[in-house]
């Protein structure tokens, strides 16, 4: 086994695809070599529904990073989100069998395999099979094992996705001369790994990445993730409804979100008004900030309305004391934090970028591709061994001079 | 190939899709460019050390066929075609090759380099000298020589004369191939002995670089009257630098004997250019002129004749 590995994290987003290629070095080291990036073509809310110019897209990404980095990626870690992803929970529980009450393997297997026993649906594939954490009498442990117990119990939230969806997203990469899909992960997880501190994950956490097209979330509780899901609202939504709203071209009110969007309504912006252009041109024109806010605050607030509707009772100020942590693009939007705390009635913070991040890749548009690589660090390292590969030693280093 | 989330046997995954993944991947652009830069690189350190093997090769045959060239080859042996004698001074490549007895002809591996340069060294006229072997057939010699600054005359222990020449280190050899009209100019050393040397010849004249730095002064500012100067008289003379009452006499063909202090040359020949060319402008007999007083010459006239002195005193 070589002591590095190149990586390729791959996030094909509604509005651009970033990929970041990254060197795993002896399995515990990671460096970030290159980041590339292309506007995203032939996706819509996540889903890829042009596959040529998903392609194109995806490519240039992948080019531009490994220039970048100035290395060629082995594998790649591809971050999958869309609609057509779904999750479902299992639950499983076994009476400990000992006369005791002292939980052996035994029956940590039995419980391990009754939570299995799942069929999926036709054309549905199981993406992540994520454990929760075991209960023993209705309280959480870490190991069950040699414990006083009646019973037992584990949940499952596993996460799948549609077949053809997934199958198209893997010809995409392994497009690209040949690249391997080492993993997939779903964005939520991916983004959440990156931007929830270990202690929020285990009082409980809502993180919602907030993307273009789409919305992703994870829900933490007792360390482990309990829910997963997507909702089809995200930053083109908010403006496309200032396109409607203000009668203006999608460009302009693109322009007009990024440069004085706020997701609340405040003194300021009921007096202000600003210019749709900026430039004085012909068309040009005065457009109130009140209303602006107000398109963007009703968009928003649907958004966590819809978010709170699909938690339900698992958000709970009590399960979830870590609060809402808001990542993805969109959270950029000002204010977007306190319409998250009004509606969902928790506290909702921006996350505190690692501090082992260049300053370049701490945006939040950024955490599904580093939450990759992370990922990429952890997974179990490829095995070099198979036919044809360039052994070590003198020899082999000749032959990987040689590219062979 | 599980991701690290996933521990679910019996369950289809995404990995159940068929990948079409390259066991060996096609290049991209980039490791395409990488792989050149590699092969480059390589190539570039393979042909430095097939010159370095070369380049051994080639003087481990040097080393082991140098044998060959050796007197023991016969046939072989490379003679001296070529006799090249270079020299700043008078001496001659006749004169060269007569001393050092080497004829062309002669094995140039069996000549001792060192001990014709030793030989070289003992003329005396021969300041430096080097000595070299340039094969195929050549032999090289190059010298540099002693310039004379005075002559004197010794016993030739026959009852006869030997002219000697004395350079600025004091060396006393015996010149040659010099030209009379050079040996005639110099001026003779007079008043001071010359002491015999334990190998032969006589002891370096000591002091002899002062006197030179006054010939080189005189030639230097004032060439007439130094053109005049026939003996350079040593008697009060005293090596040692700055040394008090230390004088140098010479005698003049017009100015008649010039006393010279041992310091500061250069104002005392100019002072008597200045002179001389006051008495052109009004002649008049001299017995001498005293150079060695700071800022002054003291002019010392010629007695009359006693003709003269006769007359006045009637």
């Amino acid at each position: 086994m070589s002591k590095s590995h190149i990586v390729a994290a791959l996030d094909i987003g509604t509005s651009k695809a970033v990929v970041l290629v990254g060197e795993i070095f002896r399995g515990d080291r990671l460096n970030i070599l290159g980041v590339g990036q292309a506007s995203s073509l032939g996706v819509r809310k996540g889903d890829i529904i042009d596959f040529m110019a998903a392609c194109n897209c995806a490519h240039a990404a992948l080019l531009a990073a490994e220039q970048n980095a100035r290395a060629q990626a082995e594998v790649a870690f591809l971050a999958q989100s869309g609609a057509h992803l779904d999750g479902f929970s299992q639950h499983a529980e076994v009476a400990v069998s000992a006369a005791d009450n002292r939980v052996r393997p035994m029956d940590v297997q039995r419980l391990l395999a009754e939570a299995r026993k799942k069929e999926l649906p036709a054309g549905r594939l199981a993406i992540h099979h994520i454990r929760n954490s075991f209960r023993l009498d209705g309280r959480p442990v870490g190991d069950p094992n040699g414990q006083l117990g009646e019973k037992l119990d584990l949940g499952f939230w596993t996460v799948t996705g549609d077949e053809s969806h997934l199958s198209n997203a893997i010809h995409l990469v392994n497009g690209y001369n040949g690249l391997e899909v080492k993993d997939i992960i779903v964005s939520s997880v991916a983004s959440a790994n990156v931007v929830t501190p270990e202690m929020d994950k285990k009082i409980g956490a809502l993180v919602l990445d907030i993307g273009a097209g789409i919305t992703d979330y994870a829900l933490y509780r007792d360390g482990h993730i309990v829910k997963t899901g997507v909702i089809p609202l995200g930053g083109d939504h908010l403006t496309n409804d200032l396109s409607l709203g203000l009668r203006i071209s999608r460009k302009h009110a693109e322009r007009v979100k990024l440069s004085f969007g706020q997701a609340e309504v405040d003194a300021q912006a009921r007096a202000e008004k600003v210019w749709m252009v900026g430039d004085k041109s012909v068309g040009d024109r005065y457009i109130p900030r009140l209303a602006i806010c107000q398109i963007l605050e009703a968009r928003v607030e649907e958004l966590f309305t819809i978010v709170k509707k699909h938690l339900g009772a698992l958000l709970t100020p009590e399960d979830v004391a870590g609060g809402v942590i808001l990542t993805g693009g969109t959270s950029r939007l000002p204010a977007i934090e306190r319409v998250a705390e009004r509606v969902l009635g928790l506290p909702a913070r921006r996350p505190t970028e690692p501090a082992w991040l260049t300053e370049s890749l701490r945006g939040p548009e950024y955490s599904t591709a580093v939450g990759l690589l992370l990922f990429a660090l952890n997974a179990p390292q490829r095995d070099n061994s198979k036919p044809g590969a360039a052994g070590a030693g003198l020899i082999g280093q000749m032959a990987r001079w040689f590219g062979t | 190939m599980k991701n690290s989330l996933t521990a679910a046997e019996g369950l289809r995954t995404w990995q159940d899709i068929g990948q079409q993944a390259a066991a060996t991947r096609a290049l991209s652009p980039v490791a395409q460019r990488n792989r050149l830069i590699r092969w480059v690189g390589t190539g570039v350190m393979f042909s430095f050390a097939a010159s370095l093997l070369l380049l051994g090769a080639w003087a481990l045959r040097g080393s082991t066929t140098a044998p060959l060239r050796g007197p023991t080859a016969a046939g072989t042996v490379p003679a001296i075609g070529k006799f090249e004698f270079v020299t700043d001074g008078v001496l001659t490549e006749g004169w060269a090759m007569n001393f050092l007895k080497v004829h062309p002809g002669d094995a140039l591996e069996k000549l001792d380099v060192f001990a014709l340069r030793d030989r070289l060294l003992s003329s005396l006229q021969v300041r430096e000298a080097a000595v070299e072997r340039v094969l195929p057939g050549t032999l090289r010699v190059s010298v540099k020589e002693r310039k004379p600054w005075l002559r004197v005359a010794t016993s030739d222990g026959a009852g006869g004369l030997r002219i000697l020449l004395v350079a600025r280190d004091g060396t006393v050899f015996a010149g040659q191939d010099y030209p009379d009209t050079l040996l005639n100019q110099l001026p003779w050393m007079a008043g001071m002995a010359l002491h015999r040397a334990k190998g032969g010849g006589f002891q370096p004249v000591p002091g002899m670089e002062l006197v030179s730095d006054l010939l080189f002064a005189a030639r230097t500012h004032a060439p007439k009257i130094a053109a005049q100067w026939t003996v350079v008289n040593l008697q009060q003379f005293d090596p040692r630098p700055a040394a008090p009452q230390s004088l140098i006499k010479v005698q003049s063909g017009n100015l008649g004997e010039l006393t010279f202090a041992t310091t500061d040359f250069d104002t005392q020949v100019r002072r008597l250019g200045f002179v001389a060319e006051q008495l052109d402008a009004k002649p008049m007999l001299l017995h001498g002129l005293d150079l060695s007083v700071p800022n002054q010459v003291i002019v010392q006239p010629a007695a009359p004749p006693p003709s003269q002195v006769a007359s006045r005193l009637r």
